[in-house]
């Protein structure tokens, strides 16, 4: 890949982590949202540089395409974001782009670090159009990836921006969704091109089919992350330290979804308080153990991509999404189905996540901090004994999953999707049902034994009388 | 795996490696979860950082004697200086990012703890 192209794009990635860490505040939020669009643009033109991708109108695509064509999706995301800059005549880029650090190590407030990304990222752009038609299928996958990342971080500073300066509703709502789709459509594309199983080279194709994560694009799909994240964790090759970040994911979750049951009808309903009760209890349970385990705890082999790659979404996308719906009774009412669908599929992933834990250990793949004064090094190899406390706690903390399976699966809160009766048609009910009453044998089950069969021969010689 | 004991927060980290540098934090995030509750809703965000510490560097932790007076929120603090200064000295580049999202989430632990301070909680709390 040409130099001018990986030295461009390697100052706007620097920049793009400290736009990451740098919020603006009330004066310079605008600025930075001017500079925001100005990204998306440069963006979106990378993608279809590096790509081929052009899709000329715009279409509202689908869910089910972020599975079937995940980088035209990225470039549609990117084009979509709706601007924070709305007014006829926007200033020029000459004017936005004046403030120019030196060097990442110089840039101070926000604006002089989005000014440096932004003001990278073009150069990279420039650099790539001239480049593009040199690169192999790799080079491709390596360019792509690499702007998916910026296009991630991009996705997360607007919809930061949005939530602390911009007020909520209305046009402002469909922003806040275009930019939480474009962060996972960003991600899936950063997956694909991190992937090396992926193809390249002669079988480059920009739109291929992920396989293996669950991307969480809404919270109905947060019941099936979780049972993949169970279903990854199963397959043996996850370390203890992935089993103590989906841990730690899986007990954030429980507590966005505690605040959605609590949100939707607070403790009016029986069912529903007692599964906020019991996803509660088993939070707690995750969370101690892998606060207690944390710092104690290393891993000695290294772990799964796809199983932290996983824990990452659900991090990612469904945290905040449980929590933007705890905010709004309304919210939390129209997603409580999800969320106890996710309460059921809790179960399966902590008794995976137990076996996990206990398999790390059994394969000798853990190491323990030694905290004996006389010990030479801080650390040594884990047997089982030094992870009872942890397996123990999410032995508890399955059997607390399990009583919430059975609350969420036995009685399913869905006020939503109660019909409306009619009178009439409660009326019409009513007789049928009498009718019914009326048509059966007082005594159903000895009915049967009690009525009369007569041979043939002797009915007919009856009619015939 | 590499462990050692002692040293300096206020030894210039700009004049330590990176890796060095994520092993100090990995201490200074130890003596942070001391100080909080276990289980609590900020020592899960600490919890979260250190994932990202463990995609950049190996499991090494150099221990930190703080002073006990210091609150979480306080070496918390300590820890956001370290990381930041690592992330634009990073390589490769990519980690840049895990360690700006690692810092994110100490940014909203020490924003929980400040809330708790004030006697306010999250909602998910």
């Amino acid at each position: 890949m040409g130099l001018i192209y990986a030295g461009r794009m390697e100052l706007a990635t620097r920049y793009a982590a400290l736009a990451l860490v740098t919020p603006p505040d009330t004066t310079t939020a605008m600025p930075v949202g001017r500079l925001q669009d100005d990204l998306a643009v440069l963006l979106a033109e990378m993608v279809e540089t590096v790509t081929g991708l052009s899709m000329g109108t715009a279409v509202q695509p689908e869910i089910a395409d972020l599975v079937r064509h995940p980088v035209r999706l990225l470039r549609h995301g990117l084009v979509a974001l709706p601007p924070i800059d709305r007014s006829p005549d926007p200033q020029p880029p000459s004017s936005r782009w004046a403030d120019l650090p030196t060097s990442p190590t110089r840039a101070h407030g926000a604006v002089q670090v989005w000014t440096g990304l932004v003001v990278a990222a073009a150069t990279s752009a420039q650099a790539v159009r001239a480049q593009a038609h040199h690169m192999s299928g790799a080079q491709r996958w390596t360019a792509l990836g690499e702007v998916a990342a910026l296009a991630e971080v991009l996705a997360v500073t607007r919809s930061d921006l949005l939530t602390q300066f911009m007020p909520a509703g209305g046009r402002d709502a469909r922003a806040r969704q275009a930019a939480a789709a474009l962060a996972v459509e960003a991600r899936e594309v950063v997956r694909l091109a991190g992937d090396p199983e992926e193809p390249s080279g002669p079988t480059w194709s920009p739109i291929y089919p992920s396989r293996r994560i669950v991307p969480v694009s809404s919270l109905a799909a947060l019941p099936r992350a979780v049972e993949n994240a169970g279903r990854l964790l199963a397959r043996g090759d996850a370390s203890i330290t992935d089993v103590l970040s989906l841990t730690r994911v899986l007990a954030q979750a429980d507590r966005g979804a505690v605040a959605v049951l609590r949100a939707a009808d607070g403790t009016e309903d029986a069912a529903t308080a007692r599964l906020a009760a019991l996803l509660g209890a088993h939070a707690d349970e995750l969370a101690v153990s892998v606060t207690q385990s944390r710092a104690n705890l290393a891993s000695l082999t290294p772990g799964s991509a796809a199983v932290l790659a996983q824990g990452r979404e659900i991090g990612a996308s469904g945290l905040p999404r449980l929590q933007a719906a705890s905010r709004s009774p309304d919210d939390a009412l129209a997603v409580l189905p999800d969320v106890t669908a996710y309460a059921a599929a809790t179960a399966t992933m902590t008794a995976a996540l137990r076996d996990a834990a206990a398999r790390a250990v059994a394969e000798h793949g853990v190491a323990v901090r030694d905290r004996s004064e006389d010990s030479p090094l801080l650390w040594r190899p884990a047997v089982s004994f030094d992870v009872v406390p942890l397996v123990r706690a999410l032995d508890g903390a399955v059997v607390t999953a399990r009583r919430a399976a059975i609350e969420a699966t036995t009685e399913v809160p869905a006020p939503g999707a109660e019909r409306v009766l009619r009178v009439s048609t409660a009326q019409l009910r009513h007789a049928l049902a009498r009718r019914q009453i009326e048509l059966r044998p007082d005594a159903p089950t000895t009915a049967p034994l009690t009525a009369h069969f007569e041979p043939v021969s002797q009915a007919r010689a009856a009619r015939g009388a | 795996m590499d462990a050692r004991t002692g040293a300096a927060v206020s030894a210039q980290p700009e004049q330590l490696e990176v890796t060095d540098v994520v092993a100090m934090v990995r201490g200074v995030l130890d003596a942070a979860l001391d100080r909080c509750a276990p289980g609590s809703v900020a020592a899960l965000e600490i919890c979260a950082a250190w994932e990202g510490l463990d995609v950049v560097a190996e499991a090494s932790l150099i221990v930190q004697s703080l002073p006990s007076e210091l609150s979480a929120l306080a070496v918390l603090l300590t820890a956001r200086r370290l990381v930041r200064g690592a992330i634009l000295r990073v390589e490769p580049l990519a980690a840049a990012l895990v360690l700006a999202e690692a810092l994110r989430h100490l940014d909203t632990a020490a924003r929980i703890l400040a809330a708790e301070e004030l006697g306010e909680a999250p909602p998910w709390a």
